[in-house]
C-alpha cells in the first residue's frame, strides 16, 4: 500500500529544495517488495526478466525489480499488488525516497559516500551509505539519482544532504 | 623591518604585510610567510620550553620535522592546540602562544630543574611515583605532585570551548594518487596524467615544487625548477586533482590514502579526503637529520635545510656569525647561501673534530670545537672556542617512509645511504619516488617520477644546483662527552644519556627504549630523533643500528584536529534520530523522551507541576488500576519465512520454536555461543513456513545481522529468508484490567475473549482498511495486547486508543511494571555474563529438542558453579529507599578494606503498588540467598535489604 504519512512530514514545506544547479525532493515510488529468492523463481513468479546481476534493473507493466544480490531483490510497483505471492514480503513502509538532480548531484554523492558514482551507469544501483546510513541509490538519468533509506532514517538524509549542497564547491 | 629579514630575494610578498601576535606581542610578516618564518624574522629565538627539563628551545627546521616551535593557536574563543609552527600560514590577525614556560617561555622558573643532575632522567615518573610506596595520610600525590608536574609538562592545554569551524570530508576515486609535489611527485603525476589516467596530487606546502625554493639556481628543461613546478601543478590543477596545504596521513589496506587539507583563508577548518586509488605514488621527499653533539639544542642550531629555506624562500638570515657542522658535502650549498646573504662562515667543523659545547643564555653566542682522538673521543684539551650565533648542522637525509611503513612496507639499513631506505621501492599498489626513494638529486628525484608509466615520458636536463648529492660519511660518532645535554630527541627532551642510562637497566628493542624514554613519543612523532635514537642505542648496546631498526608509525602522520575526523558529523548531523509514527503525539502530550539506540523513546508524560516520580505513579497505576497505552513501535520485526524457518529458528532460541501452532506466539531468548544472553522477544507463527519475530528495540539491528551470520554461512542448507520489518509495523501496547474493554469496539470483528484469543494468542484483521495484527502478550503482569498496524497508521491507531480511555505510559512506567513481575531486560539484568540459569530462567532452556546455539557452552564446569552471580530481588529495610541502580552488594554494613562486593543492583524503582522501593540484583550465589540481609553500597550510602524472589507481584488471572 503506498503511503499517505510521511517522515517528512515535519520539512515536507521545505521541498524541493534548490541551489548550485541541484534540486533535492522528495519522491514516491510506490509499493515495496521484498524479495529473496534466486533468479530463475523470481523470474517463473513475476514473468519478467531476471539475468540482471547485482545492481541492475529492469521494468515492465509499472513495475521495476532491482537486483541487489544473487538472491535479493527489490520490487517496486506503481500501485499495491493486490494479492502479493508468498515470496513477496510488503515492505512498502519501511523506505523512503528522495531524488537528487541536476549537474552537481554526482559530486554531492561522491563527496557524501564511498562510492564512485561516476562508474554507476543509468539504470544501475548501488548499495552503500550516507553519513552512515545504508542508502540504495538508482542512476535514473545521466543528473538525477533515486535515494532510498530507512523510513525513520529520511529526516537525517535529507538533512544531510542538504547540508552537503550548501557546502558543495560546485 | 626586523633585523634578520633581507632586504631582497625570497618568495614573500613584500607589499602585504601580515601583523600576528606571539606571546601577546604584535608583529609583523609578509604574506607568503609561516608563522616560524615570521617569528625568525622578527628575532624571536626561543619558540618555547623544553618538555622536561625547561631548557629554551629555538627553531631547528622550517618544515614538517619541527620538534620546538609547537603553538596554541587562537581564533576568537578557541584554542587550537599543538600547531607546528612552521606549518602555519601567516595570516593576518594569527594569535599564538608558546606551549610551555612559567611564567613565560624566555624567563621559566622551571629551568632550575636542568640544573639538578638527573632530576628528570629516563624512567624518573616509573621510579619515584609508582611501585609499592607508603601512603603517608596526606596524599601528597594528588595535592601536590600530580597538579604540579602537570603544570610542568604537557603540550598544549586542551581546548575549552567546542571546535565550530566547518571541517568536511570528501571521497574521490582515482587511477593514481600521489603524495607530495616535490619534483618526483609532480613528474609522476604528469607522467600518469599523459598516460590517460586519473590523477590526484596532494601537497603539504602552500606552493608545488618541495625543495626547489631552497635551491636557486636550478633549471629543467630550460626553465627555473619554481617556474617548472608552478606551471606543471598548474597543468595538473586542470585535469586532474590537485590541492595544496594537503597532508596524507593515513594510508591503509586496498590502496585507501587519507589526506587532511588545511583551509588556505583560515587558521582552523578543513577536509579530509578518502581517497581510493588503485596506484599510490609515494613522493614524500626526506627529513633531514640533526648532529648529536652537547648543546645541540640551543637557540641558533638549525639544520642545513632550514637554514637554505630562510634564506632563499623567507628571505631571512637566521645568524651574522656560522659554524658548519656535517657530515655531507651539501653543506657547500649553504656556505655559498650564507656568504651570498652577507653572513660570514666563521668555522667549518672538520672530519677529525666535534662540537663539544655550545654557549649563550637563549641564543647562541660561543661553540667549542674540539679534536677526536684516536679512540674517537673528542679532547678537550685540544679545544677552540670560536664566537658564533648560528650552528648549521646536518647529519644526512633519511627517506620519509611513514605512510610506506603504515601501508606494510619494510625498510632495511642503507651503509651507502647511510639511512633506513625501503626494502622495495613497489610494494602492492605502493610505490615510492623521489627522496623518498633515496633519489635525492634533482635528476635522479625527476628521472623516478617520470618512469612511472611504460610510457616513455621523460624530461629534458636538469642543470645547475642538483641538491643533495647524497649522503656523505655514516651517522657521526655518538659517544660525546657530556651526554646530559647531547640530545636525540628534542620535543621529548632525550638525551645520549637517557639512552644509555635505559640500555643499562636491559632495554634492548628500540621499541621499549621508546617507551620507557618517551624518545619519539611526541606530536612530531620523533622525525627528527629516530635514527639518533637507534644509533645510540646501538652504540649503547653494542648491537649494529640495523638490528636496533626504527620504531613503528601509525596514524596520524601528523597533528590532525578532531573536528576533521567528525566532519560534518557534528550537532543535529551527529547521529540520526529515530522517531516513530506517533513522535508528534508525543511531543503534544510534552513526554520527556529517553534514547534506546537511536530511537527517541517517550520515558514518561508529565502534566503540569508533576515530578517524573509522579508521573511514573501516575502511569503505573493506571496500567494496575485502569488500562494504559505504550508506544511499541521501535521493538525490532525480522519476517523470517520459507520452509525451514522453524528448524532455523529452533537453532537460535533455547526453546522450542516448531511446536508454535499459526496463531500463537511464544516468548523467546537467544543466546551467544558462549551461553550468555544475547536477546529476547516473541515469536509468532504467522503460517507453517514464517514467523514474525521480535527483538528488544536496540538489538534489532544487531540480531538481525546474528541471525543472517548463521544463515549465510554455517547453515546455509536451510531455506529461509529473513526480512527486517521493523518500520513496516507500527505498535501500541494496551495493558491494565479494562484493557479488552477499551479495545473492543476499536475492533469488533476480533472477539478478544480469553476462549478467542487466549494468552499468546494472535490474530490478523483489519483496521484503517489495512492489515493489522493483535497479539494477547503482556509486559507488565497485567492483562495485555499489543496491536500492530501499517506505519504510516500509527499516529490513527493511537489516536483511537486514547480516544477509547487508555491513558499514555512511558518506558520508566513499563520498566516499574515489569520489575514488579520479575521479567528481565536485555542489557539491564544481563551484561554478556548472564545465563538463563544464572536468571532463574532454566525453564526456558528445551530438554527436548536438539542442539541450539549455546547449548553446550552451559554445560561448561564454570557455568555450574554455586557462587555464580544470580538474579534476586532486594527490598530496602527502610521501604522509602530506591536504591541506586549500579549499587554494589556487600555483606557488612562497615565495609572492610578490601569489602568483597558480592553483586549489584540492575534495576531498581519505587513501587506505587508496594508503597516501597524495590529492585533486581544479581548476587554471588544469590538463589540460596533468600531472606538473608545483605547491604547496597553507592556512592558513600549503604542501605540494608533483605533478599526475596524476584517476583513481587503475583500474575493475575484474566
Amino acid at each position: 500500500m503506498v503511503k499517505s504519512w510521511s517522515p517528512f512530514e515535519d520539512i515536507e514545506s521545505q521541498f524541493p529544495i534548490k541551489g548550485k544547479s541541484i534540486e533535492l525532493s522528495i519522491a514516491e515510488v510506490g509499493a515495496l517488495y521484498s524479495i529473496q529468492a534466486t533468479a530463475e523463481v523470481i523470474g517463473e513468479e513475476l514473468g519478467m526478466p531476471t539475468d540482471l546481476g547485482v545492481g541492475g534493473t529492469t521494468s515492465q507493466d509499472e513495475k521495476r525489480l532491482i537486483c541487489l544480490g544473487p538472491d535479493k531483490w527489490l520490487l517496486i510497483a506503481k500501485n499495491p499488488i493486490p494479492k502479493p505471492s508468498y515470496i513477496l514480503v510488503d515492505v512498502t513502509q519501511t523506505q523512503c525516497w528522495l531524488e537528487l538532480d541536476g549537474a552537481g548531484a554526482i559530486a554531492i554523492l561522491n563527496n557524501l559516500t564511498p562510492f564512485d558514482f561516476n562508474g554507476l551507469h543509468v539504470g544501475s544501483v548501488a548499495a552503500t551509505e550516507i553519513v552512515g546510513l545504508a542508502v540504495i541509490i538508482e542512476r535514473l538519468t545521466e543528473a538525477k539519482f533515486l535515494i532510498g533509506t530507512a523510513t525513520t532514517n529520511g529526516p537525517f538524509l535529507s538533512t544531510s544532504l542538504i547540508d552537503a549542497i550548501a557546502l558543495a564547491e560546485i | 623591518m626586523a633585523s634578520s629579514r633581507l632586504t631582497k630575494g625570497g618568495l614573500i610578498d613584500r607589499d602585504q604585510s601580515i601583523s600576528f601576535q606571539y606571546n601577546g606581542k604584535t608583529y609583523i610578516g609578509f604574506a607568503g610567510d609561516t608563522l616560524a618564518s615570521a617569528m625568525l624574522a622578527n628575532d624571536i629565538h626561543i619558540v618555547g620550553r623544553s618538555f622536561k627539563r625547561h631548557r629554551p628551545r629555538g627553531l631547528i627546521s622550517l618544515g614538517l620535522e619541527e620538534p620546538n616551535a609547537i603553538v596554541t593557536l587562537s581564533t576568537g574563543s578557541k584554542t587550537l592546540p599543538n600547531r607546528i609552527a612552521s606549518e602555519v600560514e601567516l595570516l593576518n590577525g594569527l594569535d599564538a602562544k608558546s606551549t610551555r614556560g612559567w611564567p613565560s617561555s624566555k624567563f621559566d622558573i622551571f629551568r632550575a630543574l636542568d640544573w639538578v643532575p638527573r632530576a628528570v632522567a629516563a624512567g624518573f615518573y616509573y621510579k619515584t611515583f609508582m611501585g609499592h610506596i607508603r601512603r603517608p595520610k596526606f596524599d601528597t600525590w594528588n595535592s601536590i605532585w600530580e597538579p604540579l608536574i602537570r603544570r610542568m609538562a604537557g603540550q598544549s592545554p586542551a581546548p575549552v570551548s567546542s571546535d565550530t569551524a566547518t571541517y568536511q570530508h570528501t571521497d574521490v576515486h582515482v587511477d593514481v594518487a600521489v603524495i607530495g609535489a616535490g619534483l618526483a611527485g609532480l613528474a609522476a603525476a604528469l607522467c600518469a596524467l599523459n598516460s590517460g589516467k586519473k590523477v590526484a596530487i596532494f601537497e603539504r606546502d602552500s606552493l608545488p615544487g618541495g625543495r626547489v625554493h631552497s635551491l636557486p639556481g636550478c633549471t629543467i628543461d630550460g626553465e627555473t625548477a619554481e617556474n617548472w613546478a608552478a606551471s606543471t601543478w598548474g597543468k595538473l590543477e586542470e585535469k586532474g586533482i590537485a590541492r595544496l596545504r594537503a597532508t596524507g596521513f593515513g594510508l591503509y589496506d586496498h590502496g585507501f590514502l587519507t589526506v587532511f587539507e588545511k583551509s588556505a583563508t583560515k587558521v582552523d577548518g578543513g577536509r579530509i579526503w578518502h581517497v581510493r586509488a588503485k596506484k599510490i605514488v609515494i613522493a614524500t621527499g626526506a627529513l633531514e637529520r640533526p648532529m648529536v653533539f652537547p648543546g645541540n639544542d640551543l637557540p641558533g642550531v638549525m639544520l642545513s635545510g632550514a637554514v637554505e629555506t630562510a634564506i632563499n624562500r623567507f628571505a631571512i638570515l637566521p645568524g651574522k656569525k656560522a659554524v658548519l657542522y656535517g657530515n655531507h658535502e651539501d653543506l657547500n650549498n649553504v656556505r655559498t647561501a650564507l656568504k651570498t646573504a652577507g653572513a660570514e662562515v666563521v668555522a667549518e667543523v672538520q672530519i677529525d673534530e666535534t662540537i663539544t659545547g655550545t654557549f649563550g643564555s637563549g641564543r647562541l653566542k660561543m661553540v667549542e670545537i674540539s679534536k677526536l682522538g684516536t679512540d674517537g673521543l673528542p679532547e678537550r684539551k685540544k679545544s677552540r672556542r670560536i664566537s658564533a650565533d648560528l650552528v648549521v648542522t646536518s647529519g644526512g637525509w633519511s627517506p620519509m617512509l611513514h605512510l610506506y611503513l603504515m601501508a606494510g612496507g619494510q625498510q632495511t639499513w642503507s651503509p651507502e645511504v647511510g639511512a633506513f631506505i625501503a626494502t622495495t621501492s613497489e610494494k602492492g599498489t605502493v610505490k615510492l619516488i623521489g627522496a623518498a626513494n633515496a633519489r635525492f638529486t634533482a635528476r635522479d628525484a625527476l628521472k623516478d617520477g617520470a618512469t612511472l608509466e611504460d610510457n616513455n615520458f621523460s624530461f629534458g636536463d636538469v642543470t645547475g644546483n642538483n641538491g643533495p648529492i647524497g649522503q656523505g660519511l655514516p651517522i657521526a660518532p655518538i659517544l660525546q662527552t657530556d651526554k646530559q645535554r647531547a640530545f636525540v630527541d628534542f620535543q621529548h627532551d632525550v638525551t645520549v644519556a637517557d639512552i644509555e642510562l635505559a640500555a643499562r637497566e636491559g632495554f634492548r628493542s628500540i621499541e621499549h627504549t621508546k617507551r620507557y624514554t618517551t624518545s619519539g613519543m611526541g606530536t612530531d612523532q620523533g622525525r627528527t630523533a629516530q635514527l639518533a635514537t637507534a644509533a645510540a642505542l646501538a652504540t649503547a648496546t653494542q648491537q649494529n643500528i640495523q638490528e636496533i631498526g626504527l620504531s613503528g608509525v601509525r596514524p596520524p602522520l601528523t597533528p590532525v584536529p578532531f573536528g576533521a575526523f567528525a566532519g560534518r558529523r557534528v550537532g543535529r548531523l551527529f547521529q540520526p534520530e529515530r522517531h516513530t509514527s506517533i513522535h508528534a503525539r508525543h511531543l503534544a502530550l510534552g513526554a520527556v523522551f529517553e534514547d534506546v539506540g537511536d530511537w527517541k523513546r517517550p520515558r514518561y508524560y508529565p502534566k503540569p507541576g508533576e515530578t517524573m516520580a509522579e508521573a511514573v505513579a501516575r502511569e503505573c497505576r493506571s496500567v494496575r488500576t485502569d488500562v494504559g497505552m505504550l508506544d511499541v513501535s521501535t521493538l525490532g520485526k525480522i519476517d523470517v519465512a520459507g520452509p525451514d524457518a522453524a528448524e532455523f529458528l529452533n537453532r537460535l532460541y533455547t526453546n522450542r520454536i516448531d511446536t508454535i501452532k499459526p496463531g500463537k506466539c511464544r516468548y523467546g531468548i537467544m543466546l551467544k555461543d558462549d551461553g550468555m544472553v544475547f536477546d529476547d522477544g516473541v515469536v509468532a507463527r504467522i503460517d507453517e513456513d514464517r514467523f514474525l519475530v521480535t527483538t528488544t528495540s536496540g538489538g534489532a539491528a544487531a540480531v538481525l545481522a546474528w541471525m543472517e551470520d548463521w544463515r549465510q554461512t554455517e547453515w546455509p542448507d536451510l531455506r529461509v529468508r529473513l526480512t527486517s520489518l521493523t518500520e513496516q509495523w507500527a505498535g501500541i501496547a494496551v495493558a491494565g484490567p479494562n484493557a479488552r474493554s477499551v479495545i473492543k469496539n476499536l475492533i469488533p470483528k476480533v472477539d478478544l475473549s480469553s476462549s478467542s484469543l487466549p494468552n499468546l494468542g494472535w490474530q490478523e484483521t483489519v483496521l484503517f482498511d489495512q492489515p493489522a495484527r493483535i497479539f494477547r502478550v503482556s509486559f507488565s503482569g497485567e492483562l495485555g495486547f499489543e496491536i500492530y498496524v501499517h506505519w504510516q497508521n500509527g499516529s490513527k491507531l493511537w489516536d483511537a486508543i486514547k480516544e477509547a480511555g487508555a491513558a499514555p505510559y512511558g518506558t520508566e512506567a513499563m520498566h516499574v511494571l515489569r520489575a514488579e513481575m520479575g521479567f528481565i531486560v536485555v542489557g539491564h539484568e544481563t551484561d554478556g555474563t548472564v545465563t538463563p540459569v544464572d536468571l532463574g530462567m532454566d525453564w526456558i532452556l528445551s530438554k527436548t529438542k536438539g542442539d541450539f546455539i549455546g547449548k553446550r557452552a552451559l554445560k561448561r564446569p564454570s557455568m555450574l558453579e554455586s557462587n555464580r552471580k544470580q538474579l534476586v530481588g532486594l527490598v530496602p529495610t527502610d521501604p522509602s529507599v530506591v536504591l541506586d541502580e549500579g549499587a554494589q552488594i556487600i555483606e557488612h554494613p562497615r565495609p572492610r578494606s578490601p569489602e568483597p562486593m558480592i553483586g549489584h543492583v540492575t534495576s531498581s524503582y519505587w513501587s506505587e503498588t508496594l508503597s516501597s522501593g524495590f529492585a533486581l540484583a544479581l548476587v554471588k550465589d544469590g538463589f540460596r540467598r533468600q531472606e538473608e540481609k545483605l547491604f547496597a553500597w553507592s556512592l558513600g550510602k549503604i542501605h540494608e535489604v533483605e533478599v526475596r524472589p524476584p517476583i513481587f507481584i503475583e500474575t493475575k488471572k484474566n
